[in-house]
């Protein structure tokens, strides 16, 4: 059963939450600031409860059929004794009553302990305004969008992410032309040159992540890569407090066959980079890749997910907490675009037409 | 001072006699020898061939017979253009109402001016009125024409089968073509600023995770393995028909052509 955890104060005794301005825990009610390993002893304590003998190739899933059975989604929040229902992905939460941020700690114990965690950099503040700039900053989307787009809900949330290293093992041959023309007084000449081109070689790949969250889309979340790994630090439920987290329903299993997809393309990619002859054209004729996977990581990484209503439909955005880059999807208006097509349309022929007629070529 | 004075006489016997010649030289506009023409028609027909002829620069003459007896058209319309004092550069359309020919005799600047494509083409634009017996609308036309040709000329590219003049359905094709690539041209922007606002799509390769340096390539060629020539026949676009030339009676070059109506 996972217990409920919260981050005191020592000096006050509020709720503390993990300041992404000042990299640091702070306390709310009176401004304390600490180092979240300041509280490393308390996650001693957590981890004590669960000894950590985590590997990746045991049957993680077997651990978790075992408690679904039993699982509780109900906990009493330890500051105001009121219920919080959460999933039973949910490692991170608020309890509704309150508002004290609460950490699951069960949740991210034992073999669901993550590696790693990158922290969050930017506020919630910072992704408003991000938000509210890259709609702004869309000419095409409908004005009614723009003015009446409800944000309804903003999330920090830690999602979890397995990354993956990769040493990959790859061979591609090509069929590439040079084309060169020439004429005389009777004939134009083309002179098509075909060369066999083949490129073998090896590369690594690392912290590819991979969504760890059947919540969460998968095109959403790598729609906001890339994520640093640098900046990466080893995991305390300290960084938690005052986000909300998820952990891992998507197996490592289940997702590496998505890493491996994004490594042979980019292990086809790479190779054909190494081709600097100007041809005309390189076509790739067969490709195999051989991928050796390292260990896998299990991380943390930090998404505000906006929540947004227009007309009764939702719009989702996602901002990378670390790097700041948000994207979603926008509406675009109609007119507005179809105005562009046909002004652009009759500028154009009109250009096209005088230029055909002055050059004689229609 | 008995020779200057004979010289001054021979100058003023040469005057005098070049005078009523002068006159003789400036060859009437319009010769309506079939009588198929109004007094006013050839009036106001005469005031507008001066008027391009002044403009061009070149003489625009009209000529009707009934027909010929003997020779040809062409040799007509040359001798009639050479005997009667038009300059140098000129063209002539002579129209035999009865006989229903039609002939363009082109002299000078008029053979640059006017290609034999030119000239089919003149013809082919004012048949219309003569297959009527329009004269007189025939005439108007070829006058209007004969102003178009020699400005085009002028530019340095004469009308021809290469630089052809424009039909109303040439410009409907070229426009409906142009219209085409805009939109499509259009098309392709607006269609990538519409996948501006649907940027959240599936990442297809991994490339900011390559450890960099970590490439080795083990194996490298480019194999030569062969060449194919095409060839295809050049469409001979740069020069045009151009116009051909006889040589008339007097020993002077003329360009021309004709048809019936």
């Amino acid at each position: 059963m996972a217990d409920i955890f919260e981050y005191k104060c020592p000096c006050c005794g509020g709720a503390v939450n993990f300041d992404a301005t000042a990299q640091k825990m702070k306390c709310p009610y009176c401004d304390t600031e600490f180092d979240p390993n300041a509280f490393i002893k308390k996650d001693k304590r957590l981890e004590e409860q669960e000894p950590d003998n985590f590997k990746w190739d045991e049957k993680a899933g077997q651990e978790w059929d075992d408690n679904e059975e039993g699982q509780m989604n109900v906990f009493v929040c330890q500051s105001c004794a009121g219920e919080i229902v959460a999933d039973e992905n949910t490692a991170a939460t608020e309890c509704p009553y309150c508002g004290n941020p609460v950490v699951l700690s069960g949740r991210l114990s034992g073999t669901l302990k993550p590696d790693y965690v990158i922290p969050f950099k930017h506020t919630k503040e910072q992704a408003k305004d991000e938000l509210k700039r890259y709609v702004s900053s869309k000419k095409f989307a409908p004005k009614k969008f723009k003015q009446e787009n409800r944000l309804e809900e903003i999330k920090g949330i830690y999602v979890p992410f397995w990354l993956f290293d990769s040493d990959t093992d790859a061979a591609v041959s090509y069929e590439a032309t040079t084309v060169r023309t020439w004429s005389d007084s009777k004939y134009n000449y083309t002179e098509t040159s075909f060369f066999d081109v083949y490129r073998a070689g090896s590369m690594s790949f690392v912290n590819i992540p991979c969504d760890g969250s059947s919540q969460m889309p998968d095109d959403l979340m790598e729609s906001i890569e890339p994520f640093d790994f640098s900046e990466a630090v080893d995991f305390q439920t300290a960084y938690l407090a005052g986000y909300l987290a998820d952990k891992y329903d998507v197996t490592m299993e289940d997702s590496i066959e998505r890493a491996n997809n994004r490594v042979r393309t980019s292990s086809e990619q790479v190779l054909r980079g190494t081709i600097d002859y100007p041809y005309h054209s390189v076509i790739a004729k067969s490709s195999s890749v051989q991928i050796t996977n390292g260990k896998a990581k299990y991380a943390l990484y930090p998404v505000w997910i906006l929540n947004t209503d227009h007309n009764g439909k939702k719009y989702t955005f996602a901002m990378n907490g670390q790097s700041g880059k948000l994207i979603g999807d926008l509406p675009v208006d109609g007119k507005k675009l179809f105005a562009l097509f046909a002004g652009l349309s009759v500028g154009l022929a009109v250009i096209i037409y005088f230029i055909a007629a002055f050059t004689g070529l229609l | 001072m008995k020779k200057v004075l004979s010289f001054l006489m021979v100058v003023i016997i040469i005057s005098a006699l070049s005078l009523p010649f002068a006159a003789a030289e400036k060859g009437q506009p319009v010769v309506d020898d079939a009588g198929a023409l109004t007094a006013e028609q050839v009036q106001s027909l005469s005031s507008q061939l001066t008027e391009v002829s002044n403009e061009t620069g070149i003489d625009v003459v009209a000529v009707t017979i009934t027909g010929l007896e003997s020779g040809t058209m062409m040799e007509y319309a040359d001798d009639y253009y050479d005997y009667n004092g038009y300059s140098e550069d000129g063209i002539l359309l002579l129209i035999a109402t009865q006989d229903r020919k039609w002939w363009i005799s082109t002299k000078g600047y008029g053979i640059t001016a006017f290609t034999d494509w030119g000239i089919q083409y003149i013809g082919d634009e004012i048949k219309p009125e003569l297959k009527k017996g329009d004269w007189y609308g025939a005439f108007v036309k070829y006058g209007n024409l004969c102003k178009d040709f020699v400005a085009e000329a002028r530019k340095g590219k004469p009308y021809d089968t290469n630089h052809k003049i424009e039909s109303m359905t040439d410009k409907l094709f070229r426009g409906a073509v142009s219209l085409g690539i805009g939109m499509l041209i259009s098309l392709i922007v607006v269609l990538s600023i519409r996948s501006k606002y649907k940027p959240v799509r599936l990442k297809a390769e991994a490339n900011d995770y390559l450890v960099q340096g970590s490439l080795k390539l083990k194996e490298s060629y480019d194999h030569f393995l062969y060449t194919h020539v095409s060839r295809t026949e050049r469409s001979d676009n740069d020069s045009g028909g151009g116009s051909s030339t006889h040589t008339s009676s007097s020993g002077s070059s003329h360009g021309g052509g004709g048809g019936s109506f």
